[in-house]
């Protein structure tokens, strides 16, 4: 590897080493919100339990997709960045991308970006409308889904070289 | 609380969803075309330079880098302000700032000398 690789892989590292720190602290920080809840007793009148706990996850997920996608995009302006300075220097660690490691992480990427547009979507449509909780649970149930399969199909295509 | 303490909120909110529906349809093309409609291995400086010889796919990346930053640095910035306190929330701030400022310099000089490069 090129010293311009080496620095790449390892600024990557670095983020999916903090990423893994930082889901691990936002969920626990919703597992204990979700406890003390449960202890304290009062909060239980306001609204179904399920649908806190759903909104709950559903936070943790969003957030965690968020921070994710936009520690890479950081990294991502910046190897674009090398294009500025030289497009063979751009072009030494952009081979890195069709990599079969690269690829898988492509794929979770795409998991993240996915979950995160269309639930942020969903999101935007329950501050504009008067949805039911029901309907936004429904709702939350589609784009999970739809993530799923999407990303799923996508992994097949973004993979496929490497696989055969 | 004053209304001072809540505008900047206000703006920060209407400045996400703002930016979350224009990259929705950017970010989701984008990833489509450079992973899906064109292999990845297919998307080095050649492809880079054809790309920005079109006005269109300029105004398609510089619109996208600019929103993903501003919608990524707002996001940051909301939660600094959840999870911090005090002076580490201030330097927080400021690192997003500067970052986000930093990176968009970055980004549009490498479109403005990708147009150099294709010219």
């Amino acid at each position: 590897m090129s010293a311009l690789q080496t620095a790449f892989a390892a600024a990557l590292s670095v983020i999916l080493v903090l990423l893994t720190a930082f889901t691990t602290f936002t969920v626990r920080s919703a597992i204990v919100a979700r406890d003390s809840a449960a202890r304290t007793g009062w909060i239980s009148r306001i609204g179904r339990a399920s649908d806190r706990d759903t909104q709950r996850w559903a936070f943790v997920a969003h957030r965690t997709t968020g921070v994710a996608v936009f520690a890479f995009l950081l990294l991502h302006v910046l190897d674009v960045g090398l294009y500025a300075i030289s497009p063979s220097w751009f072009d030494d660690v952009h081979t890195l991308y069709s990599t079969a490691a690269l690829r898988v992480f492509e794929c979770f990427l795409l998991y993240a970006i996915l979950f995160h547009t269309l639930n942020g979507l969903r999101l935007i449509a329950l501050d504009l409308v008067d949805i039911r909780n029901a309907t936004a649970r429904h709702l939350l149930s589609l784009c999970i889904v739809v993530t799923l399969l999407l990303g799923t199909a996508a992994a097949v295509v973004i993979l496929w070289p490497v696989a055969t | 609380m004053s209304t001072v303490v809540h505008q900047p909120r206000l703006a920060t909110f209407i400045l996400m969803r703002t930016t979350a529906v224009v990259l929705a349809v950017l970010v989701l093309g984008h990833f489509a075309l450079t992973h899906i409609v064109t292999d990845v291995s297919d998307t080095g400086s050649g492809f880079v330079l054809r790309r920005w010889s079109s006005g269109l796919w300029l105004a398609w990346d510089w619109t996208m880098l600019a929103a993903a930053l501003t919608h990524g640095g707002a996001g940051a910035w909301l939660l600094v302000e959840e999870q911090a306190r005090g002076r580490a929330a201030r330097h927080l701030k400021a690192g997003v700032v500067v970052t986000v400022t930093v990176l968009l310099t970055l980004g549009t000089t490498a479109l403005v000398v990708g147009v150099a490069r294709g010219a």
